[in-house]
């Protein structure tokens, strides 16, 4: 499913440089180079000289990665929408834009929390991260291991002194 | 199985501030135990007893702020023996060897020494914020030692032992960043010229709770100088409305924009009341319980100008504070 950035006017995308991005299965991405700097991990291998011809990202499938480049270029736009319009309207928008997007099932926010981590890409880990915690608050931690499917490994010894200790002191 | 990397679980914790949130994750498996415990700055304690500070540092390493509370409630009617305990001293101690970023503290119903203050006051470099509500055993010569670093100096109900009125001499002139200041619980004069000078010095202070041996005329000067306040406790708000302090404080009122919080009134003249009816419009809550001066309709007028409030204290009749939740 190769693609290109066509789909979303981009304020600079006539002018500016494209980036091939490839994802674990293989496929390529072709995108605009604000877009591929949204990561720092891309920002600093083109740094370091490996922004040649195709960037492999190895940790990172073609699903997630589709998902990943149109949080991207929402906000390559939004940011330069930004700039021209003023703070308070585009700020709105990026909030109703972001709460949309990130309106996920947990298998795909883990996904996208772990191609955010291992790309550097500081809204998206901020956005996914708040969103994991929003879903945890005010669950207990039996719920919280089956919701995102985590293995308890502490003996039953261990955790009852925990939470012995959690009543007793820190409630 | 899921894993998270535990850079990212740790972003994750930071979303979470709620002790409640804290524990649970905690308690999920060993790996969030781990990150937790290390990401955990602020930490609850409902009872001084129930763990030893060795414990509380042994389980939480990087804390920055710490509650901690002593007596059980019911030591609010006498019903707790003197020397029950509830000392922070040994707490203070333990942690000054040990948290080096403590940057606030709020005690409840704890025995505080003047030692315990000072040890406070050169122990953490990057304090900023002390609480005490209801706590006995120090003295202003205490609170003198503090106020040289502290950004916020908050006392709710205390039992202060007051030595001299100028402990507030002694936040140093440098000290310009005070973002809030309540002393309505002393009972002593108070140097009135240093409390000015701070207030000119400090524009970021929002919240300013003075208590009765303060009078119409510096609050007048203060309002004056810091007419960005959001919460502002009155001391003593005696005198004639007719004269010439009551207009000058009248006019210094109007400038107060921000203020949403409005309390004290410890010693008060109902018939001056009318300075903050402009003001009432925008405060969201009254407290009157220290107010047994305003009754009646003198009441019921100030409240009627208050439009968007949505907590107000009053006495009631047997003289216990009532407490009332968005009424409107």
């Amino acid at each position: 499913m190769a693609s290109s950035s066509s789909s979303l006017p981009s304020p600079s995308s006539s002018s500016s440089k494209k980036f091939i991005l490839r994802s674990s299965d293989g496929k390529h991405f072709e995108v605009d180079e604000a877009v591929a700097l949204q990561s720092e991990m891309i920002k600093q291998m083109v740094e370091d000289g490996f922004g040649g011809d195709v960037i492999p990202l190895l940790n990172v499938s073609s699903i997630v990665l589709s998902k990943v480049i149109d949080y991207c270029k929402k906000h390559v736009e939004l940011d330069f929408k930004k700039k021209m319009d003023g703070d308070n309207e585009a700020h709105e928008e990026i909030k109703n834009w972001d709460s949309e997007y990130i309106n996920v099932g947990v298998d795909e926010l883990y996904h996208l929390i772990m191609a955010a981590n291992y790309l550097h890409i500081k809204g998206l880990l901020d956005l996914t991260c708040q969103k994991v915690a929003d879903i945890i608050k005010g669950k207990q931690p039996e719920q919280i291991r089956k919701i995102f499917n985590i293995e308890n490994d502490f003996t039953p010894e261990e955790e009852q002194e925990i939470r012995k200790e959690h009543s007793w002191a820190f409630e | 199985m899921t894993y998270f990397p535990e850079e990212v679980l740790e972003h994750v914790f930071d979303f979470l501030s709620s002790h409640r949130d804290r524990n649970a994750v905690s308690q999920v498996c060993k790996s969030w135990f781990r990150v937790e415990r290390w990401s955990r700055h602020r930490v609850f304690i409902g009872n001084c007893y129930a763990i030893s500070p060795e414990r509380v540092i042994a389980r939480f390493p990087r804390v920055r702020a710490l509650t901690l509370k002593g007596k059980p409630h019911f030591a609010d009617f006498s019903l707790v023996p003197h020397d029950w305990g509830g000392f922070v001293y040994p707490w203070i101690v333990a942690m000054a060897k040990s948290y080096p970023d403590l940057e606030e503290l709020r005690l409840k119903r704890m025995v505080v020494s003047d030692e315990s203050l000072e040890l406070l006051s050169r122990s953490f470099p990057n304090f900023q914020s002390l609480v005490l509500v209801s706590c006995e055993g120090f003295s202003t010569d205490g609170l003198a030692s503090i106020a040289a670093n502290c950004r916020e100096l908050d006392l709710q109900e205390n039992e202060v032992e007051d030595r001299r009125g100028h402990w507030l001499g002694c936040f140093p002139d440098s000290c310009t960043s005070l973002v809030s200041l309540n002393f309505a619980c002393l009972k002593g004069e108070v140097n009135l010229g240093a409390l000015e000078r701070l207030v000119a010095r400090c524009p970021n202070l929002r919240s300013l709770r003075l208590n009765r041996a303060v009078p119409l005329e510096a609050l007048h000067k203060i309002l004056t100088r810091a007419p960005q306040l959001v919460d502002i406790g009155i001391g003593s708000y005696v005198h004639e409305s007719n004269s010439e302090a009551y207009v000058k404080l009248c006019n210094a009122v109007l400038n107060c924009k921000s203020v949403q919080s409005l309390s004290g009134f410890l010693e008060v003249a109902p018939c001056c009341l009318p300075a903050f009816y402009p003001i009432c419009l925008n405060l969201t809550s009254l407290n009157l319980s220290y107010a047994p001066g305003i009754q009646g309709n003198e009441l019921i007028n100030l409240i009627r100008h208050c439009r968007k409030l949505q907590r107000l204290w009053v006495r009631s009749l047997n003289n216990e504070p009532l407490a009332l939740s968005s009424f409107y």
